[in-house]
């Protein structure tokens, strides 16, 4: 595979393009990002900030996972302007016992109002089945949720102003530095949502769910969203993103607490710390193309000149392509076998990578992993009747 | 320079989902089988967001256009959210259905079961309403090594060469050339690039392949080997981790005028 | 605030034109007499099809007067498209000759196919770069941005002044160009997705 002569990322991530000297799309993207004015853009927020204050029941909402960018976004808007968030969190009903406390510390120290909402467990798994047949990616109520959700309740609560974390550009080039990246419908549909609506999903689960668990995962509309007068901005095109010194200033102010990731490297304990699937999302996508969680972290610091190319290849060496611990609780919430679950996964596969099973070890459990609640398992029938519609095409 | 044209394919039927009768977009294998894949329009402006180039929306059951109020309904909402190009057909038989889709807002109109009937259809429409707005589709077979023209309507391979066809077509003024190979349709086993070749090579109007796509190679070798104008597909954007966006990237690595979104 | 005015002399795709106005916010209606030129801040001309259908469409109705007096002594911004644009030139030479309404020099003649470079097919279909002559509020002059074309006629011989923007298919041709107060794309600005609209927003702003 080609890989990028920066940062390492192979040629089948999402969107990435080669230059005529080997570096992405994504390594040069940077180049803008340096040349930005954060000066200028601190303004800019400075203004925007004072045009929404006190003037709603909350001058702004934060959609929250209480991972670090949320939780240093939420930290930076209340530190910083001492704005009154309504922090709105979408609950995929994977969070972790560390996460949890993190929330509770960080809502608590800052005081804020949360929102919090999860779905119905039956129609979740029932989603995470249909997508990951469909797309090969299992976190479709995940995605739409965060996205979707809190755009509802900036809606019903009349809270105009909502601020996202890090803009996309930090990781692909759906978008660049350059571009105005608004978080609306047209990022939404553009990549966040898999190519599928609420509608769009409803369609293909054939009418087995009823409507309405369908509707916190639909964007609204852009006329009622016109109507509140909504920016949906990220945090990070206004101040330079650095995940590093962030989770730091988290850590010592707040008392967030990083945590062991399946199959990733102890120093990069801050990053995706809050979902015990974790494991297995980073798997698929080893399994469909070639790389993942080791690639991605140690592709932010070449790019950064933290790491030398030779470290960052001896990480990937040491903890990718391992069979994750969690695919056990997977297999059986969306009720189908690891044979299954492998051909599945590698029916989407990107090419030039072609996946070797055999070659698979067994990845270290998380101090944790007992604690994950194995409830709800999905009855085989139910899986049936959504496989058989995959094993028709295939 | 003129790009090379992604074209997502939306096949518009009707279904029954959870006891509502809708009209939904499928894709298909062999013109046989169909997969439910979602509401048109919320598609279609999923297609916008990932920079398709065009959208090729064809209705599918045979029903003339008259009696379809659903497609040109469609199209009707299509251009009020989308700002994009769009081909629209099915049971376009009369001028006066290229005038209403026309005017609704679709910029071409492909036609395919009329040009069986009677190919000199074209020849008046490409007059009235500029060649630039004719897309003759045509499906065809290839048996024994000759290639045939499938028609749809009746489900039957005809004895018309695909080659003489299309080339009485643009003599009639066609603006542009969809060609689909059935066997190919749905199947995910690549394009049939030896035709689509020949057929480019052979007029001198743009042609748009569609047919089997199933990697985003395949879009690499179409483009290269038979030099088509454009390759739709279906299949390919809606059963797997891919979209537009991510094919264009693949495409612009192996050096291929595409549109990368400015 | 605006008020987009897009003559309706039935020759045009107006629904798309309108609907891209009003998401970009600039309160478009249809202009079918001539009082309605009145309350334009803006017009638009569209136009699709043959040419001498479009201008004999143009003369035809009532329209054509009352555009004159706005565009010529009002000083009202235009923006011609398509086959509005190539009316504006002195002729073309589609399935005939004829006379278009001379506000621009320039001609509308034929793209042709080159016989040494079998790649260059008429129509003119598809995403083409364009390089524009002048820095703008969304376009840099230095960059091509790709808009979306459909046509086998080009404008050609147009004053150097005139030329806003070029495109190559086969030979280079002008597909923006400008004069005072009227502006014209060959390319479809309401199909042109991101670009388009910033280049109707360009227009709202001229």
């Amino acid at each position: 595979m080609i890989r990028c002569t920066k940062c390492n990322l192979p040629e089948t991530h999402e969107t990435i393009a080669f230059d005529a000297q080997g570096v992405c799309n994504i390594c040069n993207n940077q180049n803008v990002r340096d040349g930005i004015d954060w000066i200028k853009q601190k303004k800019l927020l400075d203004e925007l900030v004072e045009e929404y204050r006190g003037k709603y029941d909350y001058d702004c909402i934060v959609p929250f996972s209480g991972g670090k960018d949320s939780t240093w976004t939420l930290y930076y808007l209340v530190k910083e302007y001492n704005l009154k968030p309504l922090v709105v969190r979408y609950d995929h009903g994977f969070m972790r016992p560390n996460l949890e406390d993190n929330v509770a510390k960080v809502t608590k120290e800052l005081g804020v109002d949360v929102i919090s909402y999860r779905s119905n467990w039956h129609v979740t798994r029932k989603l995470m089945l249909q997508s990951f047949i469909e797309k090969g990616d299992f976190c479709w109520h995940c995605h739409t949720g965060i996205f979707a959700y809190p755009m509802q309740i900036a809606i019903e609560k009349n809270v105009p102003l909502i601020f996202w974390g890090e803009p996309s550009a930090e990781y692909t080039s759906y978008y660049g530095y350059d571009d105005q990246e608004f978080v609306d419908e047209e990022r939404f549909n553009r990549y966040t949502n898999l190519g599928i609506t609420a509608e769009d999903m409803f369609i293909r689960l054939d009418g087995k769910v009823d409507k309405r668990d369908l509707k916190a995962f639909q964007y609204p509309a852009l006329k009622d969203l016109r109507n509140l007068g909504y920016k949906s901005v990220c945090l990070g095109s206004y101040v330079k993103w650095d995940v590093k010194q962030q989770s730091k200033i988290i850590m010592d102010d707040l008392g967030w607490q990083g945590d062991q990731v399946e199959n990733v490297p102890e120093e990069y304990n801050y990053e995706k710390i809050e979902c015990f699937m974790q494991g297995v999302r980073d798997h698929i996508k080893y399994v469909k193309r070639g790389y993942t969680r080791p690639s991605h972290l140690s592709a932010i610091d070449l790019r950064n000149g933290r790491i030398s190319m030779e470290d960052a290849k001896k990480t990937i060496e040491k903890y990718e392509g391992k069979r994750p611990p969690s695919l056990d609780l997977f297999l059986d919430f969306v009720g189908i076998s690891e044979d299954e679950f492998y051909e599945i996964a590698s029916s989407h596969t990107i090419s030039p990578w072609q996946f070797n099973r055999s070659a698979l070890e067994d990845g270290i459990k998380t101090h944790d992993f007992n604690q994950w609640s194995r409830a709800g398992k999905m009855p085989r029938e139910e899986a049936e009747s959504q496989l058989i519609q995959w094993k028709e095409i295939k | 320079m003129l790009k090379k044209r992604l074209i997502p394919k939306l096949l518009l039927t009707k279904r029954n989902i959870g006891g509502i009768d809708m009209d939904i977009l499928v894709t298909t294998k062999n013109f046989e089988s169909r997969i439910s894949i979602g509401d048109p329009l919320s598609q279609a402006k999923i297609y916008e967001a990932n920079l398709a180039d065009e959208l090729l929306i064809l209705a599918i059951d045979s029903i003339p256009l008259d009696e379809n109020s659903a497609l040109l309904a469609l199209i009707d909402r299509m251009s009020e959210e989308l700002f994009m190009p769009l081909c629209v057909g099915g049971g376009v038989s009369t001028l006066k259905h290229f005038e209403e889709l026309l005017n609704a807002g679709a910029d071409k109109i492909s036609v395919n079961s009329i040009l069986l009937d009677n190919p000199k259809f074209v020849k008046k429409a490409s007059q009235d309403f500029g060649s630039q707005c004719v897309v003759a589709s045509i499906d065809y077979r290839v048996m024994d090594g000759k290639n045939l023209v499938f028609n749809h309507r009746e489900k039957i391979v005809t004895d018309l060469d695909l080659f003489e066809f299309t080339s009485l077509l643009v003599d009639y003024g066609v603006g542009e050339l969809h060609i689909c190979n059935i066997d190919k349709d749905g199947s995910s086993i690549g394009i049939d690039l030896d035709t689509a070749e020949a057929i480019n090579n052979s007029i001198d109007i743009p042609i748009i392949v569609s047919g089997g796509i199933g990697t985003a190679q395949d879009f690499v070798e179409g483009f290269t080997q038979t030099d088509c104008s454009a390759i739709a597909a279906g299949t390919y954007f809606t059963s797997q981790d891919q979209n537009p966006m991510q094919a264009r990237s693949h495409i612009s690595n192996a050096n291929i005028p595409i549109r990368m979104g400015r | 605030m605006y008020k987009v005015g897009i003559v309706d002399y039935k020759c045009g795709n107006i629904r798309s034109l309108f609907n891209a106005f009003e998401f970009i916010q600039a309160n478009p209606f249809l202009v079918s007499n001539a009082q309605d030129f009145d309350k334009a801040t803006h017009i638009v001309l569209p136009g699709v099809g043959a040419f001498g259908y479009c201008i004999e469409n143009l003369r035809k109705s009532t329209l054509l007067e009352p555009l004159s007096e706005h565009v010529f002594e009002k000083l009202k911004p235009l923006l011609g498209i398509c086959v509005g644009m190539q009316m504006l030139l002195e002729q073309s030479k589609e399935l005939g000759n004829y006379d278009g309404l001379g506000w621009i020099n320039g001609s509308v003649e034929e793209l042709k196919k080159n016989k040494d470079d079998a790649k260059i097919k008429v129509p003119h279909v598809g995403w083409n770069s364009v390089t524009f002559t002048n820095d703008s509020k969304f376009f840099r002059k230095e960059q091509d941005y790709d808009f979306y074309f459909d046509h086998s006629y080009a404008a050609q011989n147009i004053p150097l002044d005139n030329i806003a923007g070029e495109t190559s298919h086969g030979s280079r041709f002008s597909s923006v160009i400008r004069k005072n107060n009227i502006l014209a794309s060959q390319f479809h600005p309401e199909k042109s997705q991101v670009n388009g609209l910033n280049f109707l927003k360009d227009f709202l702003e001229s």
